[in-house]
């Protein structure tokens, strides 16, 4: 399977009047080609300032210290000039954001702000509208009505609908998701993950789901990447993540899922605060919420171990002749 | 259409108001020019009943009567379209008066306006859009100074430098004694020449609370999300910008409106320091010789101007912004 895009080393810190945060640190991963892959952390992982990391455009005072990002194996974005980047955006990626009802302009019509991205990308604009017409009948809008809407006229989920329908407008070869069902109801939550998996299946493209929830997204991801504290924790398969999560934080993660039915006692939220980024550990970021911490937890950061040829961890526990002590 | 007669209704309502409030307060100054020619004509040696009748001959009112009557006359006459006679140009009409001084105020005091406001909004963007650096800096400074400055100094200061100092402009007046108002070169450019220094002022004391205005919405706008969606649709740099300019401009539009609207009213400070015949100067000598039915005509409408400015400003924000809905 192709890669569709490479991050290699990718650290990312904020400076600010506290000091420097490091958001995302030395971060490695991969999407492939038609591959669905969930980004999945608690608030302040790093998770959406990876989002726009992919577009090497991370929000002031945020800033790419090091790493690459490479797209179809040769293209790097860091090193491309402005307006190949202008063009490269949205053609090639696109990106639901987190709030997607602020995302449209406030004072122009849904089609005059089509017609703009048509124009950018030098497509013709009566294609363009028919095509958004086409995406806004599958996400159950009513096209003419939105067509002609101002984004205030039109409800948060709407919006939200719209927002994901102009990131398949120019058909990219990856569209990033920032949370995208969390304004919709649970109704259209399920219908927009149906849309977008018959979307990826049809066209081949790829999709990174960001999200704090994964259950949300368990049924249309293959992969799941879990963050904590600017690190990759763990990634897998998405069914070895849910059933049999090898990192303590993960365990914890999806011990935290409420049930839809049934005891509440049953599920258990992780104890402790979530590591404070300005004063990070030297070791595991997670060892003081950890409850198999060893000694060395705190000394040094353990190292990322393969646990098949899909899964890894970076996880003492599971070191050379220590897994069955996990 | 049935709400904009019941706004002009109570337009209509405010300007009778206030014109009444302003007919009584006027005559609470010290100093009444009925009195003051009564008593020189009862110096002259007049009997009391020959310098009273000698007064209602010239001016039209007797000098002992009650203010409430003279108001009920006064507006009576302004019902019939007569604002009366000024006192101390004896027996011209008050309308006369101003529309000899209207032009000379609109043109320079518009022209002055749209340039402040074109500066003063292309300096707010820039100076919005290079924030933290030295020239967003010094672009708030000069304006800041520029509109702390008040406009009397700053007409003194133009008129030592540009008249005195170095002979560049003219001092007094709105064209060469030798030239006829008219649509002649001779007497357009020395119109020009002659407003240079007064437009200057209008401009050098308007920019600065503009720019500081536009800097303020430009960088709330800049950190919308919607912005950062512009950049990431990829956008052209145009299209940005005109997204970015239009969101930003919008809450300027009242004041830019009431402005206009102000500007019949001129500047008694700006007019008076360079001897410029418009509506300010025309206000300015009414108050100082207490020609009341003079000042009545230029309150009323700079009242009328105003309130009516307002409320074309309303009219026209519901057409520029579609999330006021009148």
């Amino acid at each position: 399977m192709a890669t569709i895009v490479d991050v290699k080393d990718l650290s990312i810190v904020f400076q600010t009047e506290k000091g420097v945060v490091p958001a995302v640190n030395h971060v490695d991963f991969c999407v492939n080609q038609g591959e669905s892959v969930g980004i999945v952390g608690e608030s302040g992982s790093g998770k959406s300032t990876i989002a726009f990391g992919l577009f090497d455009s991370v929000p002031s005072p945020g800033k790419i210290e090091s790493g690459e990002i490479t797209y179809n194996g040769n293209l790097s974005i860091r090193d491309l000039e402005e307006e190949k980047k202008r063009q490269f955006y949205w053609s090639k990626i696109s990106m639901v954001f987190q709030a997607a009802q602020n995302t449209l302009n406030p004072i122009l019509r849904i089609q005059n702000q089509i017609e703009d991205i048509a124009k950018a990308h030098r497509m013709d604009k009566k294609k363009a509208v028919q095509k958004a017409i086409e995406l806004f009948e599958t996400m159950y809008l009513d096209a003419k009505r939105v067509l002609k809407a101002y984004p205030h006229e039109l409800s948060g989920g709407m919006k939200q609908r719209v927002s994901i329908a102009l990131a398949l407008l120019l058909e990219p070869k990856l569209v990033v998701l920032d949370e995208p069902t969390t304004a919709l109801d649970v109704i259209s939550q399920a219908a927009v993950l149906q849309i977008l998996d018959r979307v990826r299946k049809e066209k081949g493209i790829s999709l990174v789901f960001i999200t704090h929830d994964i259950s949300v997204i368990a049924e249309i991801v293959d992969r799941v990447i879990v963050m904590y504290a600017g690190k990759i924790v763990e990634t897998g398969p998405v069914q070895k993540i849910i059933t049999n999560p090898s990192h303590p934080y993960t365990q914890g993660l999806i011990a935290s899922i409420p049930p839809l039915v049934g005891d509440l006692q049953s599920t258990h939220g992780l104890q402790g605060q979530p590591a404070d980024t300005l004063h990070l550990p030297q070791g595991c970021a997670f060892a003081s919420r950890c409850r198999h911490v060893l000694a060395r937890c705190h000394e040094k950061q353990p190292p990322t171990i393969q646990i098949d040829h899909q899964s890894e961890v970076a996880c003492y526990l599971y070191e050379e002749g220590r897994s069955d002590s996990a | 259409m049935n709400k904009l007669v019941k706004r002009l209704g109570s337009s209509f309502l405010i300007i009778v108001i206030v014109t009444t409030m302003t007919f009584f307060l006027i005559r609470l100054m010290p100093g009444n020019p009925y009195q003051v020619m009564y008593h020189q004509f009862l110096m002259q040696g007049m009997n009391a009943q020959q310098a009273q009748d000698q007064v209602r001959s010239i001016l039209n009112v007797s000098p002992n009567q009650p203010v409430w009557q003279q108001f009920i006359q006064w507006f009576t006459d302004l019902l019939h379209g007569s604002l009366g006679t000024s006192i101390q140009e004896t027996g011209v009409p008050v309308t006369e008066l101003i529309f000899n001084a209207l032009p000379w105020t609109l043109v320079t005091v518009s022209i002055g306006l749209l340039l402040s406001f074109v500066i003063g909004i292309v300096l707010g963007v820039i100076s919005a859009t290079k924030r933290n650096s030295w020239l967003s800096g010094m672009i708030d400074n000069i304006g800041s100074i520029a509109h702390a400055v008040p406009a009397y100094v700053t007409a003194v200061a133009l008129l030592y430098l540009f008249n005195v100092v170095w002979h560049i402009f003219p001092s007094s007046g709105a064209y060469g004694i030798m030239d006829t108002p008219g649509l002649n070169w001779s007497f357009i450019s020395s119109f020009l020449y002659h407003m240079a220094l007064p437009v200057s002022t209008y401009v050098l004391t308007g920019f600065g609370s503009w720019e500081l205005a536009m800097k303020s919405t430009t960088i709330t706008v800049i950190n919308d999300d919607f912005m950062m969606a512009a950049r990431l649709r990829g956008l052209t740099r145009q299209t940005q910008m005109r997204y970015l300019g239009w969101n930003s401009i919008l809450p300027l539009f009242t004041g830019f409106m009431l402005s206009l609207g102000g500007m019949f009213g001129g500047s008694i400070f700006i007019e008076g320091t360079y001897s410029f015949p418009g509506i300010g100067a025309l206000f300015a000598t009414s108050i100082g010789s207490r020609d009341y039915p003079v000042m009545e005509g230029c309150f009323l409408l700079t009242t009328t101007t105003i309130i009516l400015a307002n409320v074309i400003a309303d009219m026209f924000y519901t057409k520029l912004d579609p999330r006021i809905v009148d």
